[in-house]
């Protein structure tokens, strides 16, 4: 009697070919993309072109168009993609206009309470860039105070845009009074300690966005820009002390010179001690 | 019995190639992560284009304005400029915007032709 052998031969000879299939598919003729959209853009070249919509937009002053090509790349909150980005645009060292320009949008947007609502069941809005061939669906939610406005932008058959600068609401920096201290206040807290928390606000006490901030000790110096944590307030900065190091702070270049700041300690219920924070107000009086 | 083995193993790799392609083709493609500016649609990068000039209406810089658009062609940055004139040409941009590609151009036209000075 004679068994019948599995035919491993087929599984090798499917092996076989589907291997050559994938090694050809994969590296030697892989699928070339073309006509993608933003999108799908590797991560930093979404960036390169939400720093290129925030350099422009911080030269036209159009967040109208600002959002219509913000809306191409997909983000889920515009807002915050730009805001993380600034933080991480700074790390690296990048121009201070760029990081500022990207930290203006940001603040811009979330001001204006701007919910990006893509879904079809809204209205219809032709992206307001010259040139497109598809339109895109978005509403747009304006949150003024307590009234909720949607600005439905028409269809057109015409890819015209009217290039209207918008009127920012969001405080910028000006040229007007250098900035001074407010007041300040020693902070304990022990989820976040040696941190100099810096808000800068105007003379309506609305947080200013962009505002650089210059942090100095002994040996060495740092700056860092409002506006990377529009959550919190469009004003807001901080900075993560040393221990037993004496800082000075100056909000603008010819801001007021506060300081010396060190930090203080605090103590537990227990008794047992921790490095507590500053909370530092900066007004353009 | 020899011949019909190698003729089912043949017929095993054509299927495990036609089987491949299809995946490796459309099934599970190579990620389009390695994506770069140039790859995208016409009308973004002319867009692309468009915020360059934008800016560079602002910052009257060609220099800035070129490195920038040697991201959409790393040989020419006049190239794209040009591009971008024709399609809003095409579709009907607004004077405005075609004013902006255009001074960008002629910018980018006087930065190639600056004559570089040679010490000698």
């Amino acid at each position: 009697m004679s068994r019948r052998r599995f035919p491993w031969y087929l599984i090798t000879g499917l092996l076989v070919g589907l291997t050559a299939a994938l090694v050809y598919t994969w590296l030697i003729a892989p699928v070339k993309y073309s006509g993608t959209s933003p999108a799908s853009l590797t991560l930093a070249e979404r960036d390169r072109y939400r720093s290129m919509i925030a350099l422009a937009y911080a030269s036209n002053g159009d967040l109208g168009r600002a959002l219509s090509r913000l809306e191409l790349l997909g983000d889920v909150d515009p807002s915050a993609a730009l805001a993380e980005q600034a933080q991480r645009y700074q790390v690296g060292g990048l121009p201070y206009q760029e990081v500022r320009a990207i930290a203006l949008l940001s603040s811009a947007i979330s001001a204006r309470g701007i919910d990006f609502l893509q879904t079809a069941a809204a209205a219809t809005v032709t992206a307001g860039i010259p040139g497109f061939r598809e339109t895109q669906t978005a509403t747009y939610a304006i949150s003024a105070g307590t009234a909720t406005q949607l600005a439905i932008i028409k269809p057109s058959s015409t890819p015209l845009i009217t290039f209207t600068p918008l009127p920012t609401s969001t405080p910028e920096p000006t040229l007007g009074a250098p900035f001074s201290l407010k007041t300040m206040e020693q902070v304990c807290d022990p989820e976040e300690p040696l941190l100099m928390r810096v808000f800068v606000s105007d003379a309506s006490s609305k947080g200013v966005t962009g505002v650089k901030v210059i942090v100095t000790w002994a040996d060495g110096s740092d700056s860092f820009f409002t506006g990377m944590y529009p959550e919190i307030n469009r004003g807001y900065a901080d900075f993560r002390m040393q221990e037993d190091v004496e800082y000075s702070l100056q909000a603008g270049d010819a801001g007021e010179v506060i300081g010396p700041i060190t930090a203080g300690k605090c103590s537990y219920a227990d008794g047992s001690p921790y490095w507590g924070g500053w909370r530092v107000y900066v007004y353009q009086p | 019995m020899r011949q019909t083995r190698v003729f089912w193993f043949i017929i095993c790799i054509l299927i495990g190639l036609i089987a491949g392609l299809i995946y490796g083709w459309w099934g599970n493609p190579t990620l389009p992560a390695k994506t770069n500016l140039p790859t995208p649609r016409t009308d973004y990068n002319n867009n692309y284009v468009l915020m360059t000039a934008e800016v560079f209406r602002v910052e009257k810089d060609p220099a800035s304005a070129a490195v920038r658009l040697l991201a959409l062609d790393p040989h020419d940055p006049l190239r794209p400029v040009q591009e971008a004139i024709l399609t809003a040409q095409e579709n009907g941009y607004n004077n405005t915007d075609i004013t902006l590609l255009a001074d960008l151009a002629s910018a980018m036209l006087s930065w190639q032709t600056v004559p570089t000075v040679v010490n000698r």
